[in-house]
């Protein structure tokens, strides 16, 4: 099923004031352009966990409760 | 946040900051243009570099804050009153050049098949005041980072020209000085290049060129309601936009206070405030300059803004 890692990344857009400047700080984190990111994007563990370490080290949060 | 913060930050307030002091070297040099071109030349310059997505998301996140605060501090030291007591033929290539500007750029944006936030951002940088009513505009109509890039180029890039043309083509044609004046404020894009451009005229830029341009700068809030209830009307309301309502009302009181209220006025005069006011509204232009994509940028709005501006001089020089 794709669309997790478009989750994380509207979750931390709709959970910052400053969206782009969030955004752009995570693209850093990952390595990789978040804006990108599709509902069709395939799932991938691997840059889930990435992508979840960066949201809770933006949102300043130890937990995230997206609804997946 | 506050480590994704301090490049935008301290660029657009160094950036502001050299504007501000380059502008004291000489009257003809304007810190908001100096910051705008700079802005659009740092993320030229810089813009493939990994740390300057901060700078760009800081850029978009403060506009819809930066711009207005700017716009506001910029309104107060607007003096209308001048304003109020030109010569009558002033008020009517004023409002000729306006209704030229706004509709060829219209027209010729539609024949050109631009994209229709692009053609009116264009249409309103030309025909009121340059780029802060582009900035205002651009979040009364929701528009695209490619809009706002596409129109800001043009309207920098025709007045520059345009700013050259007037070095020459005023006395090719033997325009007297006061029509020179009224030329300039008329048609140009931005008070600073209306600045630039007068800056030989002494006394007749401060009677004439500045407040013809001020009459055109004070159209800002209306010409952006007229903008909002456009879009309002083909896309609903969109959340988030409200207070821009509040922003242009607190444009018009303003201008009223500054108007009719003499204590205001002579406040507003002050060399500190005047600089602050400069300082801030160049941090905003030097943010606003760094929303410009060069990778974005199209020809045909730049020939959109240029036909349009041509248009509003062969109509001047129709009437004189």
């Amino acid at each position: 099923m794709p669309g997790r890692l478009k989750k994380i990344v509207d979750y931390v857009r709709d959970h910052s004031i400053l969206k782009n400047l969030a955004l752009a700080n995570m693209k850093l984190m990952v390595g990789e352009d978040v804006t990108e990111v599709t509902e069709d994007t395939p799932d991938d563990a691997e840059k889930e966990k990435k992508y979840i370490e960066a949201a809770k080290a933006i949102l300043k949060k130890d937990k995230l409760d997206i609804k997946f | 946040m506050l480590k994704a913060l301090a490049p935008g930050f301290l660029l657009t307030v160094v950036l502001a900051a050299v504007s501000y002091f380059v502008s004291t070297i000489h009257d003809a040099l304007d810190a908001l243009v100096i910051a705008l071109i700079a802005g659009m030349l740092f993320r030229l310059l810089f813009g493939g570099q990994s740390w300057f997505v901060l700078v760009v998301a800081y850029a978009k996140d403060l506009k819809d804050v930066l711009i207005p605060i700017g716009v506001l501090l910029y309104s107060a030291t607007i003096n209308i009153n001048k304003s109020l007591t030109l010569p009558i033929n002033a008020y009517i290539h004023m409002v000729v050049s306006v209704a030229v500007l706004l509709i060829v750029a219209l027209v010729f944006g539609r024949l050109l098949k631009l994209p229709p936030k692009t053609n009116w951002l264009t249409a309103i940088g030309s025909a009121i005041c340059g780029a802060s009513a582009i900035a205002i505009s651009s979040t009364a109509i929701d528009a695209k980072d490619e809009d706002i890039s596409n129109s800001l180029i043009a309207i920098t890039l025709v007045g520059l020209i345009a700013l050259a043309l007037y070095q020459v083509l005023p006395f090719v044609m033997g325009l007297r000085a006061e029509d020179y004046a009224i030329l300039s404020g008329a048609t140009l894009h931005q008070t600073g290049i209306v600045k630039i451009a007068t800056s030989g005229l002494g006394e007749i830029q401060k009677s004439i060129a500045l407040p013809v341009k001020v009459l055109r700068t004070a159209l800002i809030p209306f010409i952006a309601l007229v903008f909002f209830y456009i879009t309002v009307e083909r896309e609903g309301y969109k959340k988030g936009t409200g207070y821009l309502l509040l922003v242009l009302i607190a444009f018009f009181v303003i201008l009223g206070l500054s108007a009719f209220l003499p204590a205001f006025a002579a406040l507003s005069k002050m060399a500190g405030i005047k600089i602050a006011t400069t300082v801030i509204f160049s941090i905003a232009f030097a943010n606003l300059g760094l929303l410009v994509d060069f990778k974005t940028v199209r020809l045909k709005p730049i020939i959109v803004a240029f036909i349009a501006w041509a248009a509003s001089l062969g109509a001047f020089m129709l009437m004189i």
